[in-house]
This record gives structure tokens, C-alpha cells and sequence, in this order.
């Protein structure tokens, strides 16, 4: 056996031996020699034996060529056969001017890859619906349990009230009895005309009159806690709406007292069947974010329309506006310019969620420096919508 | 009949709302009310009473309204049943209407102008009621009285 022969089948042997497809070729291409798992990989890419060299990257015989040019140097290339991903090595064999060929068959990895990137997405997508779902279910508690309290208050001071409101009047019926009496023959001129008496009368009067007022606005202000609260009626119900705009307005009047007027432009609208104490919710909300919106003084604009099987609700402020970047971000939970502690940024998102269980639909239309209107449409009849 | 010959009992845990009803009618009107803060001690001491108006507060400690108004029913159904009811027992307010048949039901805060209304209204109903009653014990004295008269004169000229 000479040396060269014997140095041949040394390398069939190791080529054997290597549990990767490895080739010997020429820098032509031809394939010189095999070892089973290439056979095996030419099985599973349905190339016949005597075809092998079709497995060869396109454009490596130019490279083949030009790697005895200098000073031979291994390389790799990559190509995608039949769904598999394949990567070459080529060895250069120097003193035959032939190459050693490895293939790795990556296809697995890739795929696996793939499909793990894939299933990060999707976890991805999957984590960003929990958080959503999350802040809305915590919204909704926190709104659950303002509700009983709010309820509950009302309830506690509905009692008192009554009563002082009671007695008020009583006073006031009292001392309407006590200037008949002053006012009448029997009564010397010269009580009536007394000035303590007189000062008195009006005194009494006049805290009488104020009182009566102040218990008028706590009676207010217990009635739209209830109308906002409705804890009776959780369940969908035919009602005006118009009611729950103005319970809303009522208790966001601190933040628009002597700063912001109000302009009521309602149309007559039919009752429409939805859950109050959810619109009431949004109402308050749209009304919030628009007292919050104006710096100064300015106008805010409820105007109520009937369309058909529809009513709409539009709330407009002269306020800051919304910039444009903003604006597809304004509904996205957590999404908040107020800053950190004055919003949650839920508040829209649960609107715009409200809004939806009621096949409505809500926009907006803002411009800088001029103002913000939010725009909700409602049908009539939830159920044959 | 004078107001005050007219008896009114009120009921409600919180003596505040007795006070408040209490005072009012006693500017406003000569009716005379017995205020109690149980609707169980009221219930002991209806028989004495002699009621002509009956308003009782829904939610109490001892007894809830509605049963302590059909208790009163049973035992004098002429007498008008006034419920003072909270916001939240609005529903309730208006199943008992039929339960018990209430004459009226009233929201706290009350207004005093419907307040004595109501009891007017109410009372007009149970004065019809005793006139009537007054008027057929009239008539049916009358009729034995004539019988009586009838019989004479058969005897007479038997």
C-alpha cells in the first residue's frame, strides 16, 4: 500500500467515522467521496445518489475555485433546501486541491426558533390582555365599592337631613305666624316697631331663607350620589339620560364653580335602555377630564341629540386640547399625560369599554389650544341593535 | 269631627324624625300624635290608643315597618297605614302597597305640605268611614225604634 493510497483510506475512514453528512469534492464540485449520514441526508431530500452534488450551495464553485488563489482558507455558507436549513463548511484538503465538506442540518434549531418567537409574541400579546383586563377589573371594584360607599352615606345622611329639612321648615312656618301676630290689631305698635323686635324678625328670616337653600343643595347632592351610585338598579333599565348628565354635573360642580359655564343644549331624546350607573360613570369621567382640561375660565357644551334608533352625547371644552401623537393613545389603559398620582389613565379605557358593552361607539375630535369634544353614540334599544 | 279628636300614631327608631313630625303637626294642625321610637312597645299600647292614622318608618331594630303596619291591619284594618320609607327601600315601599295596603308611602327627605296632605287625605277616608259607620248604627236604631213603634200598634189594635 503506498503512502497516498493509504492516507485515502484513512480519510474514508474518518469521513465514515463522523457522525455529520461530510463529503470530499473537487473544486468543481464533483463529490469524491460520502459517509453515511450524507447518504441519509440525501435520502431525506429525495436527491439521488448519483445527483449529490445538487445539495452544494449555488455560487460555490466560484468560491471553490478562487480558495486555492492565495492561501487556502476554510469557509461557510448557508442555503435552504427542500424546508431545511443547511449550513456548509469547506475545508480546503491542500495538497489535493480538494475540499472537505461538512453539512450541519440547522433546520431543527430554526425551527424551534421560530416557533419560540412565535410563542413569545403571543405570550407577549397574551400578558398585555391580562394587564388590560387587570386594570379593568380593578377599575371596576374600586367603582363597585366607591358605589356602596356612596350609597351607603347617602343613606346615613339622608335620615338627618330629613329632618333638619323638616325643622327648617317648621321655623320658617313659625315665624311667618310670628310677623302675622306682630302685624295684627292686638299687637301694641310699640313691640312691632321695636328695633330689636324688627332686627330679630329679619335675622330669624333671612338664616330661615339661607337654611332652607343649603338643605336644598345637600338634598340635591344626596340624590345624585344615589342616581350615581343606583346600586337598585345594576341591572340594564330604560332611563333618561339626561338625568345622569345632570347628577354628573352636580357632583363635578366644585371644579367648575365660578370658573367654567356651562351650556346645556339638550335635545328631547326618547329613554334608552343601558346600565345608568355605568353611563353615569363615563358621563362623570368625560365631565372630569374637561374641568381638568380648561386652565382657566372657559365654556363646557352638553349637547344631546335624538338620530334615529341612536341619541348622542357630545362634551365639549374649550380646554387644552389633545396633541395629535396623543390622540390614538387617549383610550390605551395606563396611557395618562396628568401625571403621576392625579390620573390612573384608566379612565378612558373604561369608558371606551362601557361604551362598547353598550354598542355604542365614543371619538374624539381635539385641536390644540381650542378644545376637546368626545363625542358618544348610543342605540336607543341595546338588544335589537 | 275637630282635629283634635283625631289621634295619630307615629313610629321611627330615630327620635329626631318623631320630633321633626311631631312639632310640625303640632304648628300646623290639633291633631294629637303618640310618638314611639319601638313599633313593639307601640304595638303594646294600640289597643289604648284608639288610632285613627298609623305612619311608621320602614327599617327599624326591633320590628321592620311593614310587619309592624300589617300587625296594625289586623287588628284595625279602617285605619289608614302611612310608610315613611329611606330611598333604598323604595321597591320595598311599593310591594308592601299590596302586601299590606298601605294607604301612602312617603320618601325621607319629606316635604311638610305633602306630609300633612297625605294624613289629610288619609283621615278624610277613615272619617267617611266612622260616618258611615255612625249613620247605619243611626238608621238601624231608627228601624228598631219603628219596629218597636210597629209592634205597639199591632198589639194595640189586636
Amino acid at each position: 500500500m503506498t503512502e497516498s493510497t493509504r492516507n485515502a483510506s484513512d480519510l474514508a475512514e474518518l469521513v465514515e467515522a463522523c457522525p455529520f453528512p461530510v463529503i470530499q469534492c473537487d473544486v468543481q464540485g464533483h463529490v469524491l467521496l460520502t459517509n453515511t449520514a450524507f447518504l441519509n441526508l440525501l435520502e431525506v431530500l429525495n436527491i439521488p445518489h448519483d445527483q449529490a452534488s445538487r445539495i452544494l450551495p449555488e455560487g460555490c464553485i466560484a468560491q471553490l475555485e478562487a480558495m486555492f488563489h492565495g492561501k487556502p482558507r476554510s469557509f461557510d455558507l448557508k442555503r435552504q433546501l427542500d424546508g431545511r436549513f443547511l449550513e456548509f463548511t469547506f475545508a480546503p484538503i491542500r495538497s489535493k486541491k480538494q475540499v472537505l465538506v461538512t453539512i450541519y442540518d440547522r433546520t431543527e434549531q430554526r425551527y424551534t426558533a421560530l416557533w419560540m418567537n412565535n410563542y413569545a409574541r403571543e405570550l407577549e400579546e397574551v400578558n398585555r390582555q391580562m394587564q388590560q383586563a387587570q386594570a379593568h377589573l380593578v377599575q371596576s371594584e374600586k367603582m363597585a365599592s366607591l358605589g356602596q360607599l356612596v350609597a351607603g352615606i347617602a343613606h346615613e345622611i339622608n335620615t338627618p337631613i330629613g329632618s333638619i329639612n323638616s325643622n327648617n321648615d317648621i321655623l320658617i312656618r313659625s315665624v311667618s305666624k310670628m310677623r302675622e301676630f306682630f302685624n295684627c290689631e292686638q299687637c301694641p305698635a310699640a313691640v312691632r316697631e321695636n328695633p330689636d323686635v324688627v332686627k330679630l324678625m329679619g335675622v330669624l328670616e333671612e338664616i330661615n331663607h339661607n337654611n332652607r337653600i343649603a338643605c336644598d343643595r345637600i338634598i340635591n347632592i344626596i340624590r345624585s350620589l344615589r342616581n350615581f351610585a343606583r346600586l337598585d338598579e345594576a341591572e340594564r333599565r330604560r332611563v333618561n339620560i339626561h338625568e345622569g348628565l345632570d347628577g354628573s354635573l352636580i357632583l363635578v360642580h366644585h371644579q367648575l364653580k365660578n370658573r367654567i359655564e356651562i351650556v346645556k343644549d339638550y335635545g328631547d331624546l326618547p329613554e334608552i335602555e343601558c346600565f345608568p350607573n355605568q353611563l353615569n360613570q363615563v358621563f362623570m369621567n368625560l365631565l372630569v377630564n374637561a374641568a381638568q382640561a380648561i386652565p382657566g375660565r372657559g365654556t363646557l357644551t352638553i349637547k344631546t341629540v335624538h338620530l334615529g334608533d341612536e341619541v348622542q352625547v357630545k362634551i365639549s371644552d374649550t380646554g387644552v386640547g389633545i396633541p395629535r401623537e396623543n390622540m390614538r393613545k387617549i383610550f390605551d389603559p395606563g396611557f395618562t399625560t396628568k401625571g403621576i398620582g392625579v390620573g390612573t389613565g384608566l379612565g378612558l379605557s373604561i369608558c371606551y369599554k362601557i361604551i362598547q358593552d353598550h354598542r355604542g361607539r365614543i371619538a374624539v375630535e381635539s385641536e390644540v389650544g381650542r378644545g376637546t369634544t368626545f363625542t358618544i353614540t348610543l342605540p336607543v334599544s341595546i338588544s335589537t341593535s | 269631627m275637630p282635629e283634635s279628636d283625631i289621634t295619630i300614631l307615629l313610629v321611627d327608631d330615630e327620635e329626631m324624625v318623631l320630633t321633626s313630625i311631631r312639632s310640625f303637626l303640632a304648628i300646623e294642625t290639633d291633631y294629637r300624635v303618640h310618638t314611639f321610637t319601638s313599633p313593639v312597645k307601640a304595638l303594646q299600647e294600640l289597643d289604648r290608643l284608639n288610632i285613627d292614622l298609623v305612619i311608621s318608618d320602614y327599617l327599624m331594630p326591633d320590628m321592620d315597618g311593614i310587619t309592624f303596619l300589617g300587625r296594625v291591619k289586623e287588628r284595625f284594618p279602617q285605619v289608614p297605614r302611612i310608610l315613611l320609607t329611606g330611598y333604598a327601600d323604595k321597591e320595598n315601599a311599593i310591594k308592601a302597597i299590596n302586601d299590606v295596603g298601605l294607604y301612602q308611602y312617603i320618601e325621607k327627605p319629606w316635604n311638610n305640605d305633602d306630609l300633612k296632605l297625605i294624613i289629610r287625605n288619609g283621615l278624610e277616608k277613615t272619617i267617611l268611614l266612622k260616618r258611615l259607620e255612625e249613620k247605619i248604627r243611626e238608621v238601624e236604631r231608627a228601624q228598631n225604634e219603628l219596629t218597636e213603634v210597629q209592634k205597639q200598634i199591632l198589639r194595640i189594635f189586636a
